[in-house]
């Protein structure tokens, strides 16, 4: 996919009740999917979800900017919740008093603006959403001069997906080290989150690959959960894994999980979506790639769960069976199919 | 009832068909102002209200000044940043294929440091920098609409009053009328009686209650009529308050809508970063736009400074007019000498302000009585003269950005 195709895809904007339905519907298809400590935190992911819905912010947004590819809400969007939520204490200090806005609220609309804002702000300052990105870093182990850390970082990456990179390793001496640590304080250097943040959106592999060339650095695990592409019935049908949606209502999710690790037994794809790196290249290059593999020690695991209707879930099974691999496939409720009996918590 | 001889006298009057003279009734006529009496210090009271709430009105707009240029001053930060990234952008390697590049990476074969930044990192934390600086400029365009409809309010509520105030001075001056024609009509039929004569006796004692009644109904008509001129000078004060403040809501509303509209550019062009394993094309496109953005952005900067230049010469007008110093109103009303201290502010802020920016050092200024309620910004924390110089230099010339 070249660079100037993702660029010229505009967004998909839903207006009012389409927002609202689109939000009901992601809200379920990830609520549904049970993910794990390998994905991004679900709990920040729905509570940003009702963040942007009109429940919260009253009617202050009158459109959502969707990404067409990955179904999830446009980086405009997620930044909104974090910008709205790092400055509600700051709105909220600079509003008229309360009963003033009661008051005039109704009345005027420069009032009635700030009225819906207070209500808006107050709800954000009271429960703010947690972070949908962010960066930790947890000692593990210390036996000096050797730290075991894991390192996590959650992202939004270029694709509009939703991703968990992280990563299991051991820094030893170094003129450079990718862990800075300070006492049993530990963190990423820089050039460790460039690194994440570069590799985070491809194979787990090839962070475990840089990762091991970097001096005094030996890496145990690299894992990469990502959630999405959502396909709510709201967004216009794409080609591939939307197709599989059936009837007006069809809807379905994907979460794969992307592992490079020394303790794997053995290399296992189990995501019909998505080759090994191996199956990837060229009969020359292959052979070099094997060998590295094997000095390095580690193997690869892929593997995808998805949650979608029951009208669409024959073809999702089919192609499942069809790729060879068994994937767990949650079918969402009744009741959440339909985003008006579907209860938002 | 009066004496023996004020009833003759009334008689003697109420016989006169003659319609323009004026009857003694008018001695103890109640004259009905509407409101609240007012009184030298029942005005002064108010006045001083009044300014009181103006100086928080200014102070308010003051306070809005700053953060005006605190957001313009962040907007240049921002432009900064952007060029160091557009500099980065250029250090980036880009990778001939995925496996050819890898092979450098394994071990045993030689490498290049990692690369400190991702462009698309950085990038994504520059976005959020701006979006936020966006926003509070957004919600900074609300509260001056709701600051605009304050003073739409205030106007209202100072016409109301300048109209009983104006109504009450016409009351005063037609019993004022009336009383004086009594007084000189009885001052003329007094004029032929002997001096001890009983009816001159009479007649001299309602001239003396004129003339109470003159004294205090006199100065009624004078406390309305300040008040009228006070209160009308208030308003248009207010007047100009507002408009200001339409103003700059327009101004910065235009720029926050300009802003939103380069963030959705960026925006789209952060999803391009790290979508191509080849990322040559996407550097030079993000190069690109970047500096498109950067040029943006400095005509961005440029408006804001206008605006806040706008803003400035309006307010420093505007106190200056608020600063009246009346002696009339100072002899009747014995008005606080605070107001001629802050018009002395006022013009001493000038001066500094105009010696720095000539470059020199401040000239040697008066000697400054203590602070008035409104204070103005010095010139260190509002340089809008480098602020529009660095914006004509444009993007090539950091050195002149304002800090």
């Amino acid at each position: 996919m070249s660079a100037g195709t993702v660029s010229g895809l505009p967004g998909c904007a839903l207006q009012e009740a389409a927002a609202e339905s689109y939000l009901a519907h992601a809200t379920a298809l990830v609520r549904e999917a049970r993910l794990g400590a390998q994905f991004p935190p679900g709990r920040a992911v729905l509570a940003s979800l009702e963040a942007l819905s009109v429940r919260c912010h009253r009617g202050l947004y009158p459109q959502l900017l969707v990404e067409p590819l990955s179904g999830l809400p446009a980086l405009k969007e997620w930044t909104r919740v974090r910008t709205d939520t790092q400055l509600a204490q700051q709105v909220l200090a600079g509003l008229p008093p309360p009963e003033q806005l009661a008051e005039r609220g109704p009345h005027h609309p420069a009032y009635g603006k700030q009225l819906l804002k207070g209500l808006y702000f107050s709800a954000l300052a009271r429960k703010p959403p947690p972070p949908i990105e962010q960066l930790v870093v947890a000692l593990q182990r210390l036996a000096a001069p050797r730290v075991q850390v894991q390192v996590t970082l959650d992202k939004l990456d270029a694709r509009g997906l939703l991703v968990r990179c992280m990563v299991e390793l051991v820094q030893g001496p170094s003129p450079r080290p990718l862990i800075e640590r300070r006492g049993e304080h530990v963190a990423a250097a820089p050039e460790l989150q460039a690194l994440l943040y570069r590799r985070a959106a491809q194979d787990a592999e090839l962070l475990f690959i840089e990762l091991a060339a970097q001096p005094g650095v030996s890496v145990r695990r690299v894992c990469v959960g990502t959630i999405g592409p959502l396909h709510p019935p709201e967004l216009p049908s794409s080609e591939g894994l939307g197709e599989l949606r059936r009837g007006p209502a069809g809807q379905l999710a994907t979460f794969s999980v992307d592992t490079a690790a020394c303790d794997l037994t053995a290399d296992r794809n189990n995501d019909p979506l998505t080759d090994l790196l191996g199956q990837r290249l060229s009969a020359a290059a292959r052979a070099e790639y094997e060998e590295a593999r094997r000095r390095l020690g580690y193997r690869v695991t892929k593997d995808r769960k998805f949650v979608v209707d029951g009208e669409s879930l024959p073809a999702v099974t089919a192609l499942c069976q069809g790729a060879g691999t068994r994937n767990v496939i949650y079918p969402l409720p009744a009741a959440a199919r339909d985003p008006d009996s579907w209860p938002p918590r | 009832m009066g004496t023996d001889a004020e009833t003759e006298l009334d008689a003697n009057i109420d016989s006169d068909p003659d319609p323009h003279v004026v009857p003694r009734t008018v001695l103890a006529e109640q004259v009905r102002y509407q409101g609240q009496s007012i009184t030298v210090r029942s005005l002064e009271s108010l006045i001083d209200g009044e300014r009181t709430r103006q100086n928080q009105q200014v102070q308010e707009l003051q306070a809005l000044r700053e953060r005006n240029t605190e957001i313009q001053r962040s907007v240049v930060e921002e432009l900064v940043r952007l060029r160091q990234i557009a500099q980065e952008v250029g250090a980036e390697v880009p990778k001939p294929g995925l496996w050819s590049g890898l092979r450098a990476l394994i071990p045993g074969r030689r490498k290049g440091a990692l690369v400190e930044h991702s462009v698309e990192q950085l990038l994504r934390e520059q976005y959020h920098l701006s979006a936020c600086r966006v926003k509070e400029a957004a919600d900074f365009a609300d509260r001056l609409a709701v600051a605009e409809s304050e003073l739409y309010d205030e106007i209202d509520r100072l016409n109301q009053r300048i109209i009983e105030s104006s109504q009450n001075k016409a009351t005063a001056a037609s019993f004022l009328s009336r009383l004086q024609t009594f007084m000189d009509q009885t001052t003329a039929r007094r004029r032929p009686l002997g001096a001890d004569s009983v009816a001159a006796l009479t007649m001299q004692a309602d001239l003396d209650r004129g003339h109470r009644l003159l004294s205090e109904h006199a100065t009624q008509l004078q406390l309305y009529h300040t008040a009228v001129e006070r209160l009308s000078q208030l308003k248009d004060s207010t007047r100009m308050l507002s408009e200001t403040i339409a103003s700059l809501r327009g101004d910065i509303t235009q720029y926050v809508m300009a802003a939103s509209e380069k963030l959705d550019l960026v925006s789209g062009q952060i999803r391009a970063i790290g979508a191509a394993a080849d990322a040559t094309a996407t550097l030079l496109e993000m190069k690109q736009s970047l500096d498109g953005l950067s040029e943006s952005l400095n005509q961005t900067t440029r408006f804001v400074a206008e605006t806040q230049r706008y803003f400035r010469e309006n307010l420093d007008t505007l106190v200056g007019r608020l600063e009246v110093y009346d002696h009339e109103t100072r002899a009747s009303l014995e008005v606080n000498l605070d107001l001629s201290r802050a018009a002395d502010d006022a013009r001493i802020a000038r001066l500094v302000r105009n010696a720095l920016s000539d470059g020199g050092s401040p000239a040697a200024l008066p000697a400054r009585r203590s602070a008035a309620p409104r204070q103005l910004a010095t010139a260190a924390a509002s340089p809008p003269d480098r602020a529009r110089d660095a914006g004509d230099r444009g993007p090539r010339d950091p050195e002149g950005s304002p800090r």
